[in-house]
């Protein structure tokens, strides 16, 4: 499971998704995560289950990868699914819908992590919420700390699964016994994990330090900047809001 | 004993081709013996490792092992975990059914062997120095009592005084019978202690054989006392430098030369 984390792991290939601005892609998320949770009819649903699957043939991005962050999910989807059947009336059409809804949110997220590098997030973040340094936001602080947190997720995810082979190597054995044997020999990962986290966190933080960080405001390297491909894809974007909105309204 | 046939891993890799990490190898490591492995970075040693001891599978090929066997990977401190040192010594001897007394027993012992007393016992290993958490962690390896100990790069970190303590624990063990197996950037090192050598070259086996012999055939391998033998040779003093494997056989040839004279 730990190798399914897809957050911070950038799939690089020169995709039309892959090209846009992180900006674009970052109010598409949001816009894309309004619209299906704005959904309430399987036909309103399936417009944006179909819109999801354009957005995975724009990515380019093999189904195994965008698929294998869903594995975690599955555990969660089976019991919202289950206690919706049991316990709401008319749950099974409840039960496809909310599965349906959370299978789209989780592939979306999944698609603009594939497709987008932890720092061009960080940079959309920090451009998007420029406006904000106005009321001395520290917008550049939050940027660095998303940056930092994608950038950290696989390393942790990598991290937990050498201590787990250590631990292996030390006779433990996790996935044998009872719910609670399992969660106590469990320590064995987490405790060191966090530890190493901590260590990893105060040693970013001195070397962030010795190279100046937080003394001026930073210029960029790579200044992002929108082209016509942005531009399509806000169009795109917009009118599959309306078209939601309009299903929403019509009650399609 | 340990047997590699025409073995290959790739490990899978996001968005680019899988990476080849080792490239058809094949090797019989017999019972017994002190192993030393060496190489550049990234040309495959821990990979190696991971496959002796089990926890990789190979992409293709045969790997063939009997008896049990115990990785410490790099940096093992990293793998502490319990709230007192001897709890966390004694993980590994629990988790093989042994009783607590047992378990305790024989911690205690393998703390002793790397230095580290009864007033360590109760104290967090989380709270000790490095080269301290080192020793807990690898007192935790040792209690394995494994037939083959694997050891990746284990002295990185350790001053010269433990580094020659922890090479002089293992070659005790590797005199009762266990297969020792090291990895490490020292030459001098192996050639010291080790018997054999694999020599691992851009994921390929690059040589296997006598520490000596392997060593005399790659320029690269070459250690301080050969390289010292080699600047004598080049100031003029008549030695077969290549002759000059350990600090020993520095000596010996510089006594040969002497005393011919």
């Amino acid at each position: 499971m730990l190798r399914d984390v897809t957050l911070g792991r950038f799939y690089d290939n020169d995709s039309f998704l892959c090209r846009l601005d992180p900006r674009t892609k970052l109010l598409g998320l949001i816009i894309a995560i309004i619209g299906i949770f704005l959904c309430s009819s399987i036909v309103s649903c399936s417009f944006t289950l179909a819109c999801v699957i354009a957005l995975m043939y724009l990515s380019e991005v093999p189904l195994r990868h965008i698929f294998r962050g869903m594995r975690p999910f599955f555990i969660l989807l089976a019991v919202v699914a289950a206690m919706n059947i049991f316990l709401v009336p008319d749950g099974v059409f409840r039960s496809v819908l909310i599965c349906l809804r959370v299978i789209e949110v989780v592939l979306v997220s999944n698609l603009l992590c594939l497709s987008t590098r932890p720092r061009s997030v960080a940079s959309g973040v920090q451009t998007s919420l420029g406006w904000m340094k106005r009321f001395k936001v520290p917008v550049n602080d939050i940027a660095t700390i998303v940056s930092v947190a994608l950038t950290f997720v696989p390393l942790l995810a990598d991290e937990a699964k050498r201590i787990r082979d250590a631990q292996i190597s030390r006779g433990a054995d996790f996935s044998k016994g009872s719910l609670f044997r399992r969660a106590k020999a469990s320590l064995a990962i987490i405790v060191p994990v966090f530890v190493s986290a901590i260590q990893r966190s105060e040693d970013l933080a001195v070397a962030m330090d010795c190279r100046l960080y937080g003394c001026t405001e930073p210029t960029k390297l790579h200044p992002l900047s929108y082209s016509y491909e942005d531009a399509a894809a806000y169009i795109c974007i917009f009118t599959y809001l309306c078209i939601v909105i309009l299903m929403k309204v019509g009650r399609l | 004993m340990i047997s590699f046939k025409n073995v290959s891993f790739c490990y899978p890799s996001y968005g680019q081709e899988p990476k080849k990490a080792l490239a058809d190898v094949s090797f019989t490591i017999p019972d017994g013996t002190f192993v030393g492995i060496a190489g550049n970075m990234g040309s495959g040693k821990t990979t190696l490792c991971s496959l002796m001891s089990g926890l990789l599978k190979p992409t293709s090929g045969q790997i063939e092992r009997t008896g049990s066997v115990s990785f410490a990977m790099q940096f093992p401190e990293n793998q502490l975990f319990e709230g007192t040192v001897i709890k966390d010594v004694m993980f590994g001897p629990l988790n093989r059914g042994l009783s607590e007394k047992e378990a305790r027993m024989i911690s205690e012992k393998c703390l002793a062997s790397l230095g580290l007393g009864e007033s360590f016992f109760d104290r967090n290993p989380l709270r000790l120095s490095g080269g301290e958490k080192r020793r807990v962690a690898l007192a935790g390896i040792l209690s394995m009592d494994a037939d083959t100990i694997i050891l990746d790069e284990p002295c990185a970190g350790l001053d010269p005084k433990w580094r020659d303590r922890l090479y002089g624990i293992l070659q005790d063990l590797n005199r009762k019978g266990k297969t020792v197996i090291i990895v490490s950037h020292n030459t001098d090192d192996i050639a010291r202690y080790c018997r054999t050598m694999l020599y691992l070259k851009s994921s390929e086996l690059a040589d296997i054989g006598n520490v000596g012999d392997v060593i005399c055939r790659h320029e690269e391998l070459e250690n301080s006392s050969m390289a010292f033998a080699r600047r004598l040779s080049e100031a003029g003093m008549e030695i077969d430098y290549k002759k000059a494997v350990t600090t020993e056989d520095l000596a010996s040839l510089i006594a040969d030369r002497q005393s011919s004279l």
